[in-house]
């Protein structure tokens, strides 16, 4: 539970990451950090894009973290942020984890990727990140 | 006799006294090997006199313990079993062409991507954006041409990584080979098409744990039918257990607990434990911690063999003594810090390997945690196995660390924990109930997070990670697979349908629903399919329709 200035509110997070990557050892990882860290965590996988951004609009999460470690992580960010632009859900916070080449880092945040966590990242920093750019605004519960 | 223990007793003594006046007041922070197992500071004697001599015995002799032939490491060769794959075929069949003329190659290892991985064709629209990413694309016997035209199928072993299209895959590869005039009896490869159990795992889609293993019991059913006897059966997996988080006894619990399920499966369907466990192969994870990889693979000889022996009561020897167990290096121990660092963690890996007595070795290249291995990379790996198999000396005496009071005492340990953990998942219900309950999925995900707190905290420390981290990283050069192969690949199988005889095509896939609907054999609607051009998403995808398609967890 995040508290400022007596406001209360409980950051909601979709995580996933493709049934045909199948790498989920850090993304799982991840959720149980962003549970012990009070956020609410929505975790599921995935064939097409489309179910991503249909569930974040309906689970009316703040924010998604889709882990990619199988090199497509261009077609799939772009096509994300296409599908959540035309939805009208682009204020959700993307992020991005995997194997994700540093050069690849400028691309992915051109198209809107606001961070990439590599292996190797600490639970606490992708805690951290979240807490600093999502005020979970939608989830605003007053004390 | 008398003199000689009071003498041992005097010198222990001596010992103890000296370690207590220079380290008295610190105490001895206890110590784990990576996977739990409580260990001292110091073996002697008396921690292995409980271990009879025949139970260590002698290699190529039951159980098995030092080794699967009696002189294996002095006459063969540890080859190289190299993994490879990118984009398209004809580009896979390039690096390929790298390998072919390397001196004792026993096989090659073909990757695919991941829509070839599952079995979806690259049109279909789940592959988008992976087609030729991470591996090769498969969906005919044309893609399989571009790999393979005029290598000697018969002479070196193919594996074919595409772990959840197992029967499909197999059929497909066996129609190709008969194109080129060479019979199922004289192929050569292993199952690498089998491993469909990697369900029980990970967050991967499959058919009904249940009938995912009939589905690929079948290929040992094809295999015993047609006397393949150059063909490994089911290649049961550990690495996918190790790089999901879990310790070197899940590693051989869960590995054990596949091949009994198997075995009861193909018992089920009408054949013998012989005829399963005496072809199996298996791939083990290469890990961290020294010790405990060279007993683990020493305890998993001797366990395989006694349960074979126990449980199943096999006859034929082959299937107590399990031949063909390779090492892949574990890619979830490489870090994207300090990447050249990762050399040196392959070779400590592979040494271990080596030293337990492994069959094979695919070291893992140093930038497998940033990309697919450039070149250099993939030369680099292939040259720490040959630099350790030539320079190090380290293959001229067979068990080297056999009679090591540590040692003895490791793979004792290791032994127990296994035998605990199988009768705990015979207790549950046997493999396919624990895979239906995720109960193997638990045990790895709460071992993984349990390694991650302890390096969170710095309690483990892996290096260039949490410790010794340096502000500017080297860069690396970073292969990349052209983003038009998707492009081709989607337009050749598009053509590639468009012309082929389409209503012969739709009776194979009619054939192949009614098969699977009656639990019938599915082998031959799948040979007739793969000949008639069917493509390996068409019959994949008939299939899932038939039998369903989840991510348990």
């Amino acid at each position: 539970m995040y508290i400022d200035k007596g406001i209360q509110t409980k950051i909601r997070v979709l995580l996933c990451v493709a049934t045909i990557d199948g790498h989920d050892r850090g993304v799982k990882y991840i959720a149980r950090k962003l549970r012990d860290a009070g956020m609410e965590v929505v975790y599921t996988t995935y064939n097409l894009i489309e179910e991503i951004v249909d569930v974040a609009i309906q689970e009316d999460v703040d924010v998604i973290g889709i882990s990619s470690s199988t090199a497509s992580h261009t077609t799939l960010f772009s096509d994300v942020i296409q599908s959540l632009k035309a939805k009208g859900a682009e204020d959700k916070l993307v992020i991005a984890g995997g194997v994700i080449p540093t050069a690849d880092i400028p691309i992915l945040k051109k198209i809107g990727v606001k961070a990439v966590f590599g292996p190797g990242t600490s639970g606490d920093e992708v805690v951290n990140f979240i807490l600093a750019n999502s005020d979970g605004e939608k989830n605003k519960v007053v004390k | 006799m008398k003199e000689e223990l009071d003498s041992w007793a005097r010198i222990k003594k001596e010992w103890q006294e000296e370690c207590s006046r220079l380290y008295n007041e610190k105490a001895e922070e206890p110590k784990f090997t990576n996977s739990g197992i409580p260990l001292k500071p110091l073996y002697t004697h008396e921690d292995i006199q409980d271990i009879k001599c025949e139970e260590i015995g002698m290699p190529g002799i039951y159980p098995f313990t030092r080794g699967v032939s009696p002189l294996e490491r002095r006459f063969e060769p540890i080859a190289p079993l190299p993994t490879m794959g990118y984009g398209l075929p004809e580009e896979t069949r390039k690096r390929l062409d790298l390998y072919l003329d390397v001196p004792g190659l026993s096989g090659i290892s073909i990757c695919c991507d991941m829509p070839t991985y599952h079995g979806y064709d690259p049109d279909h629209p789940f592959s988008r954006g992976r087609v030729g990413q991470c591996g090769t694309s498969i969906c005919n016997t044309q893609d399989l041409e571009k790999i393979f035209d005029g290598v000697p199928l018969d002479k070196i072993k193919v594996g074919i990584n595409a772990p959840f299209a197992g029967l499909a895959m197999f059929a497909l590869y066996i129609a190709y080979a008969e194109k080129r005039g060479i019979p199922p009896d004289r192929l050569k490869g292993t199952s690498d098409f089998s491993r469909m159990y990697k369900a029980a795992f990970g967050s991967h889609p499959c058919f009904k744990p249940k009938r995912a293993m009939k589905y690929i019991a079948e290929i040992v059913e094809y295999i015993c039918k047609n006397k393949m006897t150059g063909w490994q059966g089911i290649f049961l997996d550990g690495y996918i257990i190790r790089e999901q988080g879990g310790n070197a006894i899940h590693e051989l619990a869960f590995v054990l607990a596949q091949s009994i399920g198997f075995t009861e499966q193909v018992i089920e369907d009408g054949f013998s434990a012989d005829d399963c466990l005496s072809i199996m192969s298996c791939k083990l994870n290469g890990h961290n911690d020294f010790f405990e990889e060279i007993a683990k693979f020493r305890a998993f000889r001797k366990i395989w063999a006694k349960i074979n022996r126990e449980k199943f009561h096999c006859k034929n020897p082959e299937s107590l003594n399990l031949k063909f167990v390779g090492t892949q290096t574990g890619g979830a121990t490489l870090t994207a810090q300090q990447p050249l660092n990762n050399i040196v963690r392959v070779t400590v890996q592979t040494l271990a390997a080596i030293i337990g007595g492994t069959s094979w070795v695919d070291p893992a290249a140093y930038d497998e945690a940033l990309a697919i291995p450039t070149e250099e990379a993939e030369t680099i790996a292939l040259r720490t196995s040959q630099i350790l198999f030539h320079e190090s000396n380290v293959k001229n005496v067979m068990d080297p660390m056999a009679g090591s009071y540590y040692i003895e005492h490791l793979t004792q340990k290791i032994e127990e924990e296994v035998y605990k953990m199988l009768g705990e998942i015979e207790k549950r219900g046997g493999f396919v109930k624990c895979w239906e309950d995720g109960w193997f999925r638990r045990q790895i995900e709460d071992e993984s997070y349990k390694w991650r707190r302890e390096v969170d905290s710095g309690k483990k420390i892996v290096v260039g990670v949490n410790k010794f981290i340096t502000d500017t990283e080297i860069e690396v050069p970073i292969f990349r697979v052209d983003p038009r192969v998707e492009e081709i690949m989607v337009e050749r199988v598009k053509s590639f349908k468009n012309s082929r005889d389409n209503e012969k095509v739709r009776v194979c896939l009619g054939k192949l629903r009614e098969v699977a609907q009656n639990d019938g054999e599915l082998m031959p609607p799948l040979l007739e399919a793969a000949r008639a051009d069917v493509t390996l998403g068409e019959m994949m995808d008939t299939l899932r329709e038939v039998f369903g398609w989840h991510v348990y967890r």
